[in-house]
């Protein structure tokens, strides 16, 4: 079991071309699940290849437990490979196959067997010893490719898109299985995908990247919640994405209206200056549509009904939005308008801040606001929870 | 009704002059005669040389020997010159196929995994020799020979019959690692073994069905080769395909064509063995480089 540390790695192909990794740096707890998660290109798989020692990098470490394994050839780093179409050799029964790193280590002849029969007993295949790959489906081929990574006894498992080759279901299936493994087995593994809902799924950190560039490393639920970049906040899941700027005390995101009390402590916190241009984004889940609201007035363009919830889109002051809206809720048709629950701000791609709740028109004409000031303020306040202020300030940006 | 369901107006079956392309029985006709055209285009005359062999005495009208005996595979088989002929055939065949399995699968192999100044031209460069007639090359090689010593030699022949086999020898053997993908090799590496136990393990077994392939031909091709033999091995050195000039000029036709049975069936086989190999399981099914 082990820790891995990916220090300032640099790694460019050819001469002068852009670097397929920049700079990357991130650490994998011991017995961590890992995604490396981005749109192909991004520079995952060039990670990976470097942690397994199969590429070398320009700059930079990489360490396990504190030791840097830089120097060792693959065949001597204690990390190992599923490949992505598997790599099983085909003129090796699968018990050759998962034998012969073992045969390689010479160890005796009686534990190469003992091992070899626990790593088919624990990907579930006890009996396929005898076989051939191309004897066996794709998540038969798959489940070697992982013993035969596993019964090595790595310290770090390192896994290239392993289910990209498997149809959907078993591939979700898979999915479930391979967590299930990796927590019996407690092993430190690195996972390279690009799809997203397998990195939500199966992962206990994310880290997401776009060319050579690592935009955030943390949890499912923090990445979705609190997308550190726009490129995170627009490759996961769905956003809104509004043009914005700050207009005296106040944050104007497309038809919304957010307000926005400490422009001074965000422009020293940031570095960023949040008087150009900026970009709010709107998950489509956080729209509130409702009749004769405190939200802006919209019209609906059309609804898909995807079954558990329902794609909306609208159209307000010119803007046209996404909304989903669950099967339990109704979706508004007379005097409809649309709020954000939640609103994400960035400058120059970096989160600035967040709202919570409370951001609507201003000037509108709510009725039954209370409170001093226009009714859209007084509207705004009552809707945030007190003590935090009008925008609860979300983390600063990760990079200086 | 409706418009659908009329009938499609007919063509007058008399004014088109090809209208007999259309009967299924005509084409499945003209299919047997092309293929029976072809067969005893190629078989006819292998089915001459085995009258040829087992006949006594066949003269112009007849169509088949007009007698038949085994009188002359007799001679063949006992006659002293065949026998040493067969002798040095044996002796320089397996030799020049392992020769050039030492000198050509390491180029093969570098061909297909390196990347270096020059690699396309070289590996084009090889065709060079099948490019001209053999015999101009051999007669200008045979002027090195003499002054070499090596004209009459036993390694002489072996060298002369090299020259044929360098193109199969590479070029196979070089597609059969070209398609042992790379990920296979890493695995290997990622599994803890280095660079020769990969290449033992791993890329050779699977380069084996293309590199015994190029070995056959090899052999075929230096079991077969006559020019650069005769210019280069005669008179010490006579092979059956140089033997072959001195049978069919010399004796009645029943020798030659015992002869060419005999030369021919070390080809036969190990052709029918490398088709077995092509066609080998794992490389069908398996892994598939990229």
């Amino acid at each position: 079991m082990a820790r891995l540390e990916l220090d300032h790695l640099v790694k460019r192909y050819g001469r002068g071309g852009e670097p397929a990794v920049q700079d990357l740096s991130l650490e994998v707890n011991d017995g961590e699940f890992v995604c490396l998660l981005g749109p192909s290109g991004c520079g995952k798989t060039t990670t990976l290849r470097l942690i397994g020692g199969f590429l070398k990098p320009d700059a930079g470490d990489v360490r396990i437990d504190g030791t840097s394994i830089l120097k060792e050839p693959p065949e001597r780093r204690p990390t190992a490979m599923v490949f992505q179409r598997y790599a099983l050799w085909p003129h090796m029964t699968v018990w050759d196959n998962i034998a012969f790193g073992l045969q390689v280590r010479r160890r005796p002849r009686d534990e190469i067997a003992r091992r070899v029969e626990a790593a088919l007993e624990l990907v579930g295949l006890p009996a396929m010893g005898r076989r051939y790959p191309a004897q066996l489906s794709g998540g038969q081929q798959q489940r070697v490719a992982l013993a035969r990574a596993l019964v090595l006894e790595p310290r770090i498992l390192l896994l290239d898109e392993p289910l990209s080759n498997l149809d959907a279901q078993l591939r979700v299936h898979m999915r479930t299985e391979l967590t299930a493994i990796q927590r019996r087995v407690g092993i430190t593994t690195v996972f390279v995908t690009h799809d997203q809902e397998e990195a939500m799924s199966i992962a206990d950190r994310i880290a997401v990247m776009n060319a050579g560039v690592l935009e955030q490393m943390d949890s499912p639920e923090e990445i979705y919640a609190q997308p550190a970049t726009l490129f995170v906040a627009t490759f996961i899941g769905t956003m809104n994405r509004l043009d914005a700027h700050v207009d005296a005390g106040w944050v104007r995101a497309g038809p919304f209206v957010a307000a926005l009390p400490d422009i001074g402590r965000l422009n020293a916190g940031s570095g960023a200056s949040v008087d150009g241009a900026l970009v709010a984004g709107v998950r489509p889940e956080d729209l509130v549509l409702e009749t004769a609201g405190q939200g802006v007035p919209a019209r609906i363009d059309s609804v898909v009904d995807l079954g558990h919830y329902r794609r909306v889109t609208l159209t307000a002051e010119g803007t046209s939005l996404l909304a989903f809206v669950p099967r339990s809720e109704p979706i508004p048709t007379d005097r409809l308008t649309v709020a954000p629950r939640r609103l994400l701000l960035y400058a120059d791609g970096h989160l600035l801040a967040t709202s919570e709740g409370g951001v609507k028109r201003s000037g509108s004409n709510a009725s039954g606001s209370t409170g001093g000031g226009s009714p859209s303020i007084s509207a705004i306040s009552s809707a945030i929870e007190p003590g935090k202020g009008a925008i609860p300030l979300g983390p600063w940006p990760v990079r200086k | 009704m409706t418009t659908a369901s009329l009938p499609k107006p007919e063509v007058a079956p008399g004014l088109r002059l090809t209208w007999f392309w259309d009967v299924p029985e005509f084409r499945r006709a003209m299919g047997l005669v092309l293929v029976l055209a072809l067969s005893s285009f190629l078989l006819l005359p292998l089915l001459t040389l085995l009258l040829w062999a087992f006949a006594d005495e066949w003269r112009y009208p007849g169509v088949v020997p007009q007698s038949a005996s085994l009188k002359w595979w007799d001679w063949v088989l006992t006659n002293g010159d065949v026998g040493s002929a067969v002798r040095y055939s044996f002796m320089t065949a397996p030799v020049v196929t392992l020769i050039a399995a030492i000198i050509c699968l390491p180029a093969a192999y570098s061909f297909s995994r390196f990347r270096f100044p020059g690699r396309r031209t070289l590996f084009i460069s090889l065709l060079a020799a099948n490019a001209f007639p053999k015999i101009g090359l051999y007669v200008a090689i045979a002027t090195l020979f003499f002054r070499l010593n090596l004209m009459g030699t036993y390694w002489g022949v072996v060298l002369i019959q090299l020259v044929g086999t360098l193109v199969a020898m590479v070029w196979i053997p070089a597609a059969g690692f070209d398609s042992v993908a790379r990920e296979l090799e890493d695995a290997a590496r990622d599994a803890g073994a280095g660079p020769l136990r990969v290449f033992w393990s791993i890329t050779l077994p699977l380069a084996m069905p293309a590199i015994v392939v190029a070995s056959f031909l090899a052999f075929i091709a230096a079991f077969d080769e006559a020019q650069g033999t005769l210019i280069v091995g005669s008179p010490t050195i006579v092979t059956m395909p140089t033997l072959m000039y001195t049978l069919v000029v010399n004796y009645p036709e029943p020798v030659g064509a015992i002869f060419s049975i005999l030369l021919s069936a070390p080809s036969v086989i190990l052709l029918l063995i490398a088709r077995r190999f092509l066609l080998a399981g794992y490389l069908a099914a398996g892994f598939k480089g990229r």
